[in-house]
């Protein structure tokens, strides 16, 4: 059906948190837990400087579930409660999760917990209930530096789409995300070398990351 | 991550089941153990039945298993067939020994009393074995598992010879014993460098910040995995898993081997088996300690 994915721009991204509040705000992520986090990577020493200031680099790097191709998440699970949607994201049937936590433990990148009320495992769910609607997540929606952009992977990464800053100086705040510019046509140019995934531990994470030449990407 | 104690429980209790069962069953295909090979089933039996209550302690919502458990991908299914087949195993060994009128039991249910423990604590190691985690991808960890339970149930059945005043000489199982407390020193020595190996694995990203955890130190994997060796976890590392666990059962299997009345087996057996223990049960916590996703800096 489609093959949903996020990709930041990290040359864009401004690590102003915006999108991991805007995610607690609108799934009711409890104090103390994150379904995206963003993380400082750096400063770090640039290859070939003089290993000190100004000779430095950093980029921020939003970090949450990355709705891997081959999830190692759902493998492990006993009762398929964690599973792969039609639409490509990974989702969790709570009704159905035992808490045994294996996902937890199976997931490289850590993004999984156990929700202590409801003794059962969350994550990101890209928002389901909004791209179900035809909406944007709402870390896409909210990202404060237009870095984020959603898509479906089957038509391309550069048709991937976030809504667009008003030109116009009067434009309210519900017209405006209801605009939509296209990853190609918005960010700076890029070549399909710069696009990086987080470390693959063989679960093909589909989540993706901008970084151009210049700025090393760093796993 | 945070030691998981029903885990660990669970591994130790089923390799100790899958043990007993494994050594009761050599001896029935020499035909020997037949006045105290009750008491092992038994003793398997409690094992697995301790091992099983400490996982379902490890479930928030183990009623929910009536909603559709069995992905068969998913090593916990997978443990759990395991677990059936083991009490099956066990059953079969206690019905033919009924049926017979020595004690007997044909040599395919002693091949099958071998067979199934192996292939229960290979599968239960093999649910761990997650790419994500370096520290338990290894076939090290299936390795150990094996050695640790053909060591414990080999001693536990001794013990209960002893405790029946079997004064046979047991010698085979004796060896076994001796081999596989020289074996598990072994696996645990080539398994500490696999993990001093794993090092470059991880995800590294130099220096790093996490906002939310503004005071929490950077996740160092060479630290954490190093921590065994010299650091923090160096006293459980050195003295618990290889002094107690390794060294000393070897020690007091070989004073095992040289016994020669149920007395001294007695001793020795159940000293080893305590100190198999404990080292058992160290490691196990140790491999929580390192078992540190390949991207280390997203914590909860
Ligand atoms: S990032 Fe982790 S939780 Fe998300 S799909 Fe991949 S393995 Fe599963
Ligand atoms: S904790 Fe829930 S979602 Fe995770 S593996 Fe267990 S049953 Fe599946």
């Amino acid at each position: 059906m489609a093959n949903y994915a996020i990709i930041t721009d990290l040359n864009r991204c401004t690590g102003c948190l915006a999108c991991t509040v805007a995610c607690k705000a609108i799934n009711g992520v409890d104090v103390g837990s994150f379904w995206i986090k963003t993380l400082r990577i750096g400063p770090n020493p640039i290859e070939g400087g003089s290993g000190q200031y100004p000779d430095v680099e950093m980029y921020f790097l939003p970090v949450q579930c990355q709705h891997c191709e081959h999830p190692e998440c759902v493998k492990v699970c006993p009762t398929e409660a964690s599973h792969i949607r039609e639409d490509g994201t990974i989702q969790i049937d709570k009704s159905k999760c035992i808490g045994c936590q294996f996902c937890v433990m199976a997931c490289p990148y850590g993004v999984r917990y156990l929700n202590p009320e409801e003794r059962v495992v969350e994550k990101c769910t890209l928002c389901e209930q909004r791209i179900s609607q035809g909406d944007l997540p709402q870390c896409v929606q909210q990202c404060g530096a237009r870095a984020r952009f959603f898509g479906d992977l089957d038509k391309g990464v550069d048709n991937f789409e976030a809504p667009a800053h008003p030109d116009d100086p009067g434009t309210q705040y519900d017209e405006m995300i209801k605009t939509r510019v296209k990853l190609k046509d918005y960010v700076e140019p890029y070549k399909p070398t710069d696009i990086h995934h987080l470390k693959n531990a063989g679960n093909d994470p589909k989540l993706m990351y901008l970084l151009r030449e210049g700025r090393k990407w760093r796993e | 991550m945070e030691l998981q104690w029903p885990l660990i429980l669970f591994t130790f209790f089923m390799c100790l089941s899958s043990g007993i069962l494994f050594a009761q069953s050599v001896l029935a295909l020499k035909g020997e153990g037949r006045a105290f090979q009750n008491t092992s089933l038994v003793a398997s039996f409690v094992a697995m039945v301790v091992g099983g209550i400490a996982v379902f302690l490890h479930l928030q919502h183990w009623e929910r298993i009536f909603n559709g458990f069995g992905h068969i991908t998913s090593g916990i299914t997978q443990e759990l067939i395991g677990v059936v087949l083991l009490f099956l195993a066990l059953l079969v060994f206690f019905l033919m020994a009924r049926r017979s009128e020595d004690g007997s039991v044909p040599a395919w249910v002693a091949w099958v009393g071998i067979i199934v423990p192996v292939i229960m604590v290979a599968v239960m190691g093999h649910s761990y074995l997650m790419e994500g985690r370096p520290s338990w991808n290894t076939p090290m960890l299936i390795v150990y598992y094996l050695i640790n339970a053909a060591l414990m149930g080999s001693l536990t059945v001794l013990i209960i010879a002893a405790a029946k005043k079997q004064d046979g000489d047991f010698e085979l199982l004796k060896k076994i014993v001796f081999i596989s407390a020289i074996l598990q020193l072994v696996a645990l020595a080539v398994y500490a460098m696999v993990l001093g190996a794993s090092v470059g694995t991880y995800a590294d990203h130099g220096t790093y910040f996490d906002p939310t955890l503004p005071d929490i130190p950077k996740v160092e994997p060479a630290a954490v995995i190093g921590s065994l060796f010299t650091g923090s976890c160096a006293l459980a590392f050195w003295g618990g898993a290889i002094v107690v666990g390794g060294i000393l059962p070897i020690c007091l299997s070989f004073l095992l081997n040289k016994a020669k009345d149920a007395g001294k087996t007695m001793t020795y057996a159940c000293a080893s088996l305590v100190c198999t223990a404990i080292g058992g049960l160290v490691w196990r916590g140790l491999l929580y300690v390192v078992a540190l996703t390949i991207f280390a800096i997203f914590l909860h």
